[in-house]
């Protein structure tokens, strides 16, 4: 025999007790999941609401593709809990920014129906919308056994629902996640007595968080020292760069430019009107923001050409760079986390200077809206689950408890006031004020190669294989292609 | 004794053959058709892999060949579908775009191969000449194990100018820390070190296999002879050994030809378009720009190309024949 007897015996009791303890222990919740259960069961409303939802879909099964963001690895915590309400059981798959557009793209076109639930950057949402590919909202609000009594339509921030949802006046979801790019900067540096000091003498005027691009570039200068020299006291033992680019040929390097783009009066679209008759992509403010942007390399790190997204993060988490940079919202909170960063508290977060006449622009300051909807697709086998559950995520109850655990920029204002201790988090205080002065990307089905040409046009100017201006009328001849 | 044929089946006698024509062609008739039987039986136990082969193979290929001539361009979704004739094809041969990242593939894929081929073949010959050398071997095949995503991500992070292993060296011997995925040609070489990197320990088993099956009476002939190493090599390993080396040649040509994934991971085409060979060409226009008639013509072309070049290859070069 290849086993004895005993291993035998031995192998039932353990798988025995392994089965007995996943049953036993797996289906028991958290102590904050049960605590959410118990919110949900208290409201008589949703508690009467969920037990119909459940004797209607219990054993279903779905499938979600998400973003992998800090949000929805909120979600999944509490997902059991909604399994617990409705008897849903949910695939809750996560996948980087690019790699889901893909796969719920590839999705819809082979009409496979892997997903019943997608998560879709709002620059995308127009591809999805043309090619009717999404069930409309309204489809599942209008049947009265699936609107939760709880849902409360108009406690969810408008501006942040409509950037995220609606496409031609027609919703397709609810919104979830809300990012947006303000100014980072060294708060502690940029109040250390002796800096302060050594800017006053050197340029002028107060060291502050800027309101010109010239004061912008001013700091990214002052900041950008050798190794030798001293920094608020202390000998440096390394270069420490003032700024830095998002450079890599990637959708950080568009998003970024564009904020720039937007500053200095440029764009893509004339007022954000997509047509041939609007482009603006090698106008004046396009070119200056882009020779402002390329010179800004010289106070960057040497490395600045290979980030990303998290590129700037890792950067100013390890005190490489010191000065300032424009970046996305849920990107600081990696730098309010005192097991990744340095620079825990030191950080301070405003408003993008706008260049331009801001009576024109209507606006005092710039930032770029970057927020996801979650929307049911055409081909989901279970579409009504799909929306309970998108429903949940959104719901009053659930939405404090994300915020609480990872400290997410609430999509409702129901939760400012259940939490009130989230508006005083310094990087969701400064999304407030960014989200007063939000651009957006064209949101039309042709962004998505458009973006791409972006990519390429402006990774091109800034290796120096191009001029900004080349590389600007380049993009320009391809848009007038891609719009033909 | 009468006469059978293999299938069975009797044959009319001999002597009835020369009878008439209209016999004679009975006969021919009868020999065609138990000849197509034998061909029917000898196939009949290949039919499933057949079928598989065609499932598998041919129906992509039909499938984008039909796509190429289609209007699937799901960013002007208007149409979709429609016949548009060889205007996808038309676009594609007239983009320059297209044709540079040809170029950049060519170039990629002679300068690996070449690199690989000779590597390969030294260290295959440093290893025939190592006693125990198998240890080393399996050493030595660690990284083809390794998925192309990973070693993408190794190439990332170990070539990233900020806390990558190789800047710091550099750093350390000439004093600068170089940009080594921000700079075109850089990158451009970076990548091409990953694949040799990867890729180059499969050709040494391949030629290190060879090797060791070769005869050793011409050496020792030759050595009678007083011919030198180089001599041996040039005029009996390298003849004896070109069926191998051929081999390795179309294995890792059309491997290299396929490169993705250490692109997409390490630099996303860039810096500028560098990067950007023909594999990240079609997955940019499929599935970024969702034009997939346009991917589709790109991809036809591809294949076109491909084909006779491996064919003329394998039988010019390679010894085709006597290889099979």
């Amino acid at each position: 025999m290849f086993f004895s007897k005993r291993c035998v015996v031995m192998l039932v009791v353990l798988t025995a007790v392994v089965t007995l303890g996943s049953v036993i222990f797996g289906g028991s919740l958290e102590p904050r999941q049960q605590q959410m259960l118990d919110e949900f069961r208290a409201n008589t409303a949703a508690a009467e609401f969920y037990d119909q939802v459940k004797a209607a879909y219990d054993g279903t099964t779905i499938s979600a593709a998400t973003w992998a963001g800090p949000q929805n690895e909120g979600i999944e915590r509490y997902l059991p809990v909604f399994a617990e309400l409705t008897g849903i059981i949910v695939n809750y798959n996560t996948f980087q920014f690019d790699l889901v557009t893909e796969k719920v793209k590839m999705d819809a076109v082979a009409k496979a129906g892997n997903y019943d639930l997608v998560e879709i950057a709002y620059q995308h949402l127009g591809w999805f919308a043309e090619n009717d590919f999404l069930v409309p909202t309204k489809v599942f609000m209008e049947n009265d056994t699936l609107r939760s009594p709880i849902l409360n339509r108009d406690d969810i921030t408008w501006a942040t629902w409509q950037a995220s949802s609606w496409y031609d006046d027609v919703c397709y979801g609810f919104p979830s996640v809300a990012c947006s790019m303000y100014l980072w900067y060294r708060k502690d540096l940029f109040e250390d007595p002796t800096e302060k000091a050594n800017f006053l003498a050197e340029y002028g005027y107060e060291l502050a968080p800027p309101e010109t691009w010239e004061q912008f570039k001013d700091i990214a200068k002052f900041f950008t020292r050798k190794k030798g020299k001293t920094l608020a006291g202390e000998v440096l033992k390394r270069n420490v760069y003032g700024t830095a680019v998002q450079g890599k040929r990637s959708d950080a390097l568009t998003c970024e430019w564009l904020v720039y783009a937007w500053a200095f009066g440029g764009g893509v679209f004339k007022g954000g009107i997509p047509s041939k008759e609007n482009l603006i992509i090698n106008s004046p403010g396009s070119v200056a923001a882009l020779e402002f942007y390329k010179s800004l390399l010289e106070f960057s790190p040497p490395g600045t050409l290979e980030y990303d997204y998290e590129g700037p993060t890792t950067a100013f988490q390890q005190e490489l760079v010191v000065g300032l940079c424009v970046e996305w919202n849920d990107q600081g909170f990696g730098l309010e986390d005192p097991t990744k960063s340095m620079v825990v508290g030191k950080m301070g977060y405003g408003a993008v200077p706008m260049e331009v006449d801001q009576t024109t622009q209507g606006l005092p300051c710039v930032s770029h809206w970057g927020g996801w909807t979650q929307s049911v697709p055409k081909y989901s086998k279970h579409p009504e689950a799909a929306y309970l559950l998108s429903q949940w995520i959104i719901s009053p109850i659930t939405e404090p408890f994300l915020t609480a655990d990872l400290a997410v920029i609430p999509l409702r204002e129901s939760t400012y006031s259940v939490l009130p201790e989230v508006a005083n988090i310094a990087p969701v205080a400064a999304t407030g004020d960014a989200l007063k002065c939000t651009h957006y990307r064209p949101r039309i089905p042709e962004w998505g190669e458009m973006e791409e040409e972006m990519r390429i046009a402006l990774s091109r100017c800034l290796i120096g294989e191009l001029s900004p201006q080349e590389a600007l009328d380049w993009l320009y001849s391809r848009y007038m292609e891609i719009l033909e | 004794m009468q006469r059978k044929a293999l299938s069975g089946l009797p044959l009319p006698p001999l002597k009835e053959i020369t009878l008439c024509n209209n016999k004679r062609k009975v006969f021919y008739m009868r020999r065609l058709w138990n000849r197509k039987l034998l061909l029917h039986k000898a196939a009949l136990p290949h039919l499933p892999l057949l079928l598989f082969m065609l499932f598998m193979f041919v129906t992509p290929l039909v499938l984008m060949l039909n796509d190429s001539f289609r209007n699937y361009n799901y960013a002007r979704p208007s149409n979709l579908g429609a016949y548009v004739g060889v205007q996808n094809y038309s676009k594609v041969l007239h983009n320059s775009a297209f044709w540079q990242s040809v170029g950049r593939l060519v170039t990629f894929v002679m300068i690996a191969l070449t690199a690989e081929m000779v590597l390969g073949i030294v260290l295959a010959h440093v290893l025939k000449d190592i006693k125990h050398s198998r240890p080393l071997l399996s050493i030595l095949l660690i990284p083809t194990m390794a998925a192309p995503i990973v070693v993408g991500l190794l190439g990332r992070f170990v070539f990233n100018n900020s806390f990558g292993i190789v800047p710091s060296v550099i750093e350390l011997v000439f004093g600068t820390r170089p940009m080594l995925l921000s700079v075109p040609i850089l990158a451009y070489t970076v990548l091409a070190t990953v694949e040799i990197w990867h890729w180059t320990p499969l050709l040494t088993l391949i030629f290190y296999s060879g090797l060791i099956s070769l005869p050793q009476d011409p050496y020792d002939a030759a050595k009678v002879d007083g011919a030198s190493f180089w001599q041996a090599f040039r005029y009996l390993t390298l003849p004896m050994l070109m069926p191998v080396i051929v081999a390795g040649i179309i294995i890792r040509g059309i491997d290299l030809f396929k490169i993705f994934d250490e692109i997409l991971v390490m630099t996303g085409g860039g810096p500028g378009t560098a990067t950007e060979l023909l594999n990240f060409f079609i997955y940019k226009t499929a599935f970024r720009s969702w034009n997939v008639g346009h991917a589709s013509a790109i991809g036809v072309i591809m294949v076109t190309i491909m084909l006779p070049v491996v064919y003329i290859f394998y039988n010019t070069i390679g010894g085709g024949r006597e290889a099979r």
